[in-house]
């Protein structure tokens, strides 16, 4: 707290303490009548385009949300856990922390038994744009235990039905280049004296950033994994969803959250008139 | 039972950002609006 800042819409707060930001926000909220719009305990994964033109947000296997507009206000771009041996030069560019840069047709291996190597293994999966991709799901340990239920079933449905091959239960010693200058692929050498080659692989060691998000929902973004969006209006690639806040801004600054609101409200207003 | 709940805006992260597009939504006369977040509690 304690910047100064222009505040270019109606919202605003003054210079404070976190607790006594925390306050005005909610004084703000109850005020006009908004705490009930709220719904908190609640991870969203992605928001897809229905049929109908709606975005659909997904809550549980049997509740959804649809919505005519969706505005991703989500937290800071965080840097993802690496593994500790060395990443050769020549193969870096296959050594991705994220989905963004895999081609269809390409064998991935997908590193960790988390919520989002599930999500990266069966999303790679049933994506229909990479329909020829071989996605290998590796995990240290052998069977899954940190995952939600949602992608544990998700997960362990593509490893029963053989889309999604399982190398689980045994680690990574370290990767090596293999192949010409040029044709550069990934050599992947196991803890158990196994090795085999990959075009790409995808580590999901925890720490990583809202760019799960950003790729499950097909937002295009930008080298350094940002959503591209207009920077007036904060529409993203896709009509009617918006990414605004820190997601879209490395300052952590509320007076530029608050403005990006003010612009993505400007914008729906002006559509439906 | 399944459910199905239509809006008009559903706006993902109750940080500041989330706050303010609540707010600047009521104030455009948009009221069919929902904020999901992932924490327990207010941040």
């Amino acid at each position: 707290m304690g910047r100064k800042a222009e505040f270019e819409g109606n919202v605003s707060f003054d210079e404070c303490s976190k607790e006594e930001y925390i306050k005005q926000m909610d004084d703000l909220l109850a005020s006009h009548g908004l705490l009930e719009k709220f719904v908190y305990n609640t991870e969203i994964w992605n928001t897809v385009t229905g049929d109908d033109g709606l975005f659909v947000i997904k809550l549980d296997e049997d509740n959804i949300v649809k919505a005519k507009n969706v505005i991703v206000s989500v937290g800071r771009m965080g840097k993802p856990n690496k593994p500790g041996y060395k990443f050769p030069r020549a193969i870096r560019p296959r050594l991705n922390f994220n989905l963004s840069n895999v081609c269809n047709g390409e064998k991935v291996m997908i590193v960790g038994g988390g919520d989002t190597a599930g999500e990266y293994a069966y999303g790679l999966v049933e994506l229909e744009d990479m329909q020829d991709c071989t996605v290998t799901l590796n995990y240290r340990k052998p069977t899954i235990t940190r995952m939600n239920p949602m992608n544990t079933e998700m997960t362990t449905k593509y490893l029963d039905n053989g889309k999604l091959i399982n190398k689980m239960g045994v680690d990574v010693e370290g990767v090596e280049v293999d192949g010409d200058p040029g044709e550069e692929r990934v050599k992947v050498n196991f803890t158990d004296g196994t090795s085999e080659v990959y075009e790409r692989v995808v580590y999901a060691l925890g720490g990583t950033s809202p760019v799960d998000f950003l790729v499950n929902s097909k937002i295009d973004v930008g080298r350094w994994d940002e959503p591209l969006m207009d920077e007036k209006t904060m529409e993203t690639n896709i009509k009617g969803l918006y990414t605004i806040g820190d997601v879209v801004t490395d300052q952590g600054s509320i007076a530029l959250a608050f403005n990006h609101a003010s612009y993505v409200m400007n914008d729906i207003v002006a559509k439906n008139k | 039972m399944a459910s199905e709940k239509i809006v008009d805006i559903a706006i993902i992260g109750a940080g500041p950002g989330g706050m303010a597009c609540a707010i600047e939504a009521k104030l455009a006369g948009i009221e069919n609006i929902i904020v999901f977040d992932k924490a327990a509690t207010p941040q």
